[in-house]
């Protein structure tokens, strides 16, 4: 018994020794290392449309099935695009920004002020509505009842500068239906099944739909999927 | 000759053994002293020894005629052929006649741990018994005999038939069907019950699986169900189970077999697509180039590029995941390296060091339904063409360009009709300006961040292909110009800088008949195999049901993704044909912890 675990544990081993011998000779490139140069087509210091707002390596993206850790990433919340950022490239005659290109992008994560966010590409084949466009949005929680937010921003000339207004949508997709979440009329018409329970639990847990938070909807859904659960 | 990714292979798989020994002596007190103190050659035998995989091949019947599909299902399993796996993405499957010469063979795409296709018989085939051999490229490290194979028979009625032995021998010898998980291993049961005894023409037939472990419990199994003429399977195959696996049969993951001691691991396993491997020399000194980018690039409207730098040996490797044959053409990036031949690997096993199929002996018994089944095979050719759209089940996958999303895209067709590209270039192209120098047209492009010329000149594409002769390709005819994109911005691809792109793309997507001024590696490659979907014609309503389009499949039905739920159960429909008779229904596949299951039906058609 004991010789066959081995076996398995050896077995498992080799996948991984293999996956690593497979992506060193085949992808010896660095793989963030594709894409077009990044042009920063907006001032800084009046605003930015990037999420963060600063480049820390504390991202990670996940290509090919391999996960890179502790990279600067960046999401350009209005051309929605991933910029790969690297001073390092400099000295390969590389530019530091690179926008990585969205076919090899599995996943990416990125630290931002609202705790850690999980983005993926997107793209809906279906009619949905019209209110979603393919590209890249955060999965905040998956299951019977998707919720996703699309971080973008609206261009706005102020004072004579252009600026970019951060501007979240909050989406949930239940039964192939999208609903984007604006208030608390909108997600009790998502989660209509159950809408007198969601609203009593509103209620209790004082949650403004509106001004509520991403972990504060996903304990709403959290609590939508018992009910769901418990009445089947 | 050894290459860089050989010796790299090598010691890839020292460090593994280590591991492993590690992981033995650490985990494993009980083992005996000489596992302990394997010499560094031993270990990486007995590390190849755990890192392998096998296969089970599965077939919707035994004997075909020429024009007909052999359906087919693979399953992955571990290297002791007992686990369902997952590892290699990209199965070989090749058909071999009696002499053991390939006849025909396909790359199929498997990123699951099963998958099936279809392999259609071409009417040049002689009559005899043929060998499928089916097997990865990891698996490739191993003698040929640990392949998976299945023996068929083909008959071909426009051919001499003479080779063709008669008596009441076996129809098919069976000596080269292997799967390692059938002997000796567990088996769970499986039933299929259907919702009529028997059924009349184009009749819709019901029917419930469930799938059961020896104490009753139910089994969640990976199942493929063939329904076909009865004459089409061998009479043996109720004692299949326990059939004593003889000749090639040899379960995987035995020690010490033919061709392992001292041989290195030479292929690497295909996680992704088809590896493409090659080197190139320079042609006047027979030396290795290294260092160098090579291209890859496939010659049609979407920019497929990849970059590679040779490596010390010259070798380089590429991953394809296209589907059907596709114009390569493979190049180095600094078109100045002229003086250069490139050698590809063999991508398919050259060798056929396991014993062959003998020769066809027919049961003189089912000769009428042989008869029936070749007269079956015409019908159904007749009316393939009225059911296109219906037979086959190949998908069509977008391809991208590489680059994304371009700067600019000027569809030629949007704008007044020009003379020339020069003058499109020069009116419409923004970004691009086409410039003299040394007597040759050169392109510049602006920098579309620095507000400034690029140094150097962008990568230009014709149809997806690196070609730098802007003269030739401003030549080409401006009808068969179809769009033009344009990235002026810095574009690192594999690593390697361009200072924009500019890509010309033609109505018909061909290079519009552009020669090359220097040597390229040009040829149609084969990647993965377009795969086909069984599907059966649908008589759901009186006006397709009395469809002058005759019917008479001999594969009645053929499921290869069928899959029990956590009750053991799972159900599935189709309609009977024009032909009536006895049907032999196999079920059989493989549960998620190991186990086989195989069940035999009839099923009658009246």
């Amino acid at each position: 018994m004991m010789l066959f675990s081995v076996t398995l544990t050896a077995q498992q081993d080799g996948h991984i020794v293999l996956q690593e011998l497979y992506q060193d000779i085949l992808h010896p490139t660095d793989p963030l290392l594709n894409g077009k140069e990044y042009g920063y087509y907006f001032q800084p210091r009046i605003s930015t449309p990037l999420i963060p707002a600063e480049p820390y390596p504390q991202a990670s993206v996940l290509i090919r099935k391999k996960s890179y850790s502790n990279v600067m990433l960046l999401y350009d919340t209005y051309k929605d695009l991933v910029v790969y950022y690297n001073p390092g490239n400099l000295s390969q005659n590389f530019p530091a920004s690179i926008v990585v290109n969205s076919q090899i992008i599995e996943e990416f994560t990125l630290n931002l002020p609202s705790g850690q966010a999980r983005f993926r590409y997107l793209s809906f084949p279906e009619n949905q509505d019209g209110l979603l466009s393919e590209g890249f949005y955060e999965i905040v929680s998956e299951g019977s009842c998707r919720f996703i937010i699309k971080h973008s921003a609206l261009k706005k000339v102020q004072d004579g500068a252009v600026i970019y207004q951060y501007k979240p949508e909050r989406y949930l997709i239940s039964s192939g239906a999208v609903f984007r979440i604006k208030g608390k009329k909108s997600l009790l018409e998502a989660l209509s099944d159950r809408a007198a329970e969601v609203k009593q639990y509103l209620k209790r847990a004082k949650i403004q739909v509106a001004s509520a938070d991403k972990e504060q909807l996903k304990g709403v859904l959290d609590y939508y999927s018992a009910l769901k659960q418990s009445g089947e | 000759m050894k290459t860089f990714a050989h010796i790299s292979l090598e010691s890839r798989m020292q460090k593994a053994v280590c591991l492993l020994c590690l992981l033995i002596i650490c985990g494993c007190p009980g083992l005996s002293q000489e596992d302990t103190q394997l010499s560094p050659k031993e270990s990486l035998q007995d590390s190849l020894q755990h890192y392998k995989e096998s296969l089970v091949l599965r077939t919707d019947r035994d004997l075909y005629v020429v024009g007909e599909e052999v359906w087919m299902k693979v399953y992955k399993l571990d290297g002791n052929g007992k686990k369902a796996d997952n590892f290699s993405k990209v199965v070989y499957i090749e058909l071999l006649n009696q002499a053991g010469y390939p006849v025909s063979q396909h790359k199929l795409h498997l990123p699951d741990r099963s998958g099936s296709m279809g392999l259609t018989l071409s009417d040049t085939l002689s009559s005899g018994n043929y060998l499928l051999r089916a097997y990865t490229s990891w698996m490739k490290n191993y003698p040929a005999e640990d392949f998976a194979f299945r023996t068929i028979s083909v008959i071909n009625p426009f051919r001499s038939m003479e080779n063709i032995g008669a008596g009441l021998s076996e129809p098919v010898s069976r000596d080269g069907d292997t799967d390692p998980g059938v002997a000796g291993q567990k088996q769970f049961f499986v039933d299929i019950l259907f919702d009529s005894v028997s059924y009349s023409s184009r009749e819709r037939v019901k029917a419930s699986v469930l799938a059961k472990d020896a104490s009753g419990n139910p089994v969640e199994a990976d199942l493929s169900v063939s329904i076909a003429r009865s004459g089409f399977f061998n009479d043996h195959q109720e004692g299949r189970l326990n059939q004593v696996q003889t000749g090639i049969n040899k379960a995987p993951g035995v020690s010490g077999g033919p061709g392992m001691p001292g041989a290195p691991a030479r292929y690497l396993p295909e996680l992704e697509g088809v590896v493409l491997s090659g080197s190139i020399y320079n042609s006047s000194t027979d030396k290795p180039i290294g260092n160098e980018d090579i291209i890859l690039s496939i010659v049609g409207k979407a920019a497929r590029c990849q970059i590679y730098k040779s490596n010390s040996k010259g070798k380089f490797y590429f991953n394809l995941d296209d589907s059907g044959v596709q114009e390569m053409v493979i190049q180095p990036v600094d078109s100045a390296v002229n003086d250069y031949y490139l050698e590809l690997d063999a991508d398919f096993h050259n060798a056929y060091d396991h014993p062959l199929p003998g020769p066809l002996n027919m049961d003189t018994s089912r000769l009428q339904a042989l008869n029936q089944g070749i007269i079956n095979m015409q019908i159904q050719n007749i009316y393939k063409p009225y059911r296109q759209g219906l037979a086959s089940g190949s998908t069509n996958v977008t391809a991208y360009d590489f680059y994304g999303e371009a700067e600019y895209h000027i569809q030629i067709s949007d704008y007044i009709s020009l003379n020339n590209l020069r003058e499109v270039i020069k009116e419409i192209v923004p970004a691009v300006s086409v410039r003299i120098k040394d007597g040759k047209s050169i392109l510049w492009m602006d920098n579309g961040i620095a507000d400034q010329h690029f140094n150097k000149g962008p990568l230009i594409l014709v149809d997806g292909v690196p070609y730098d002769d802007v003269d030739q390709i401003l030549n080409i005819n401006i009808r068969e110009m179809e769009s033009i994109e344009v990235i002026n911005l810095k574009y690192i691809l594999d690593g390697r800088l361009f200072e924009g792109i500019i890509h010309f793309i033609t109505i018909e997507g061909k290079m519009a008949g552009l020669e090359f001024d220097h040597l390229v590696f040009r040829q149609a490659y084969a990647a993965l195999s377009e795969r086909a979907r069984f599907q059966s014609p649908e008589y759901s309503s009186d006006s397709l049901k009395n469809s002058p389009l005759a019917d008479f499949r001999n594969t009645l039905y053929w499921n290869p993704a069928l899959h029990t739920r956590d009750d053991g159960s799972c159900s599935f429909e189709f309609y009977t044909s024009d032909e009536k008779g006895e049907y032999t229904v196999i079920l059989e596949g493989r549960s998620e912890d190991g186990q086989s299951g195989i069940m035999f039906k009839k099923l009658m058609v009246q």
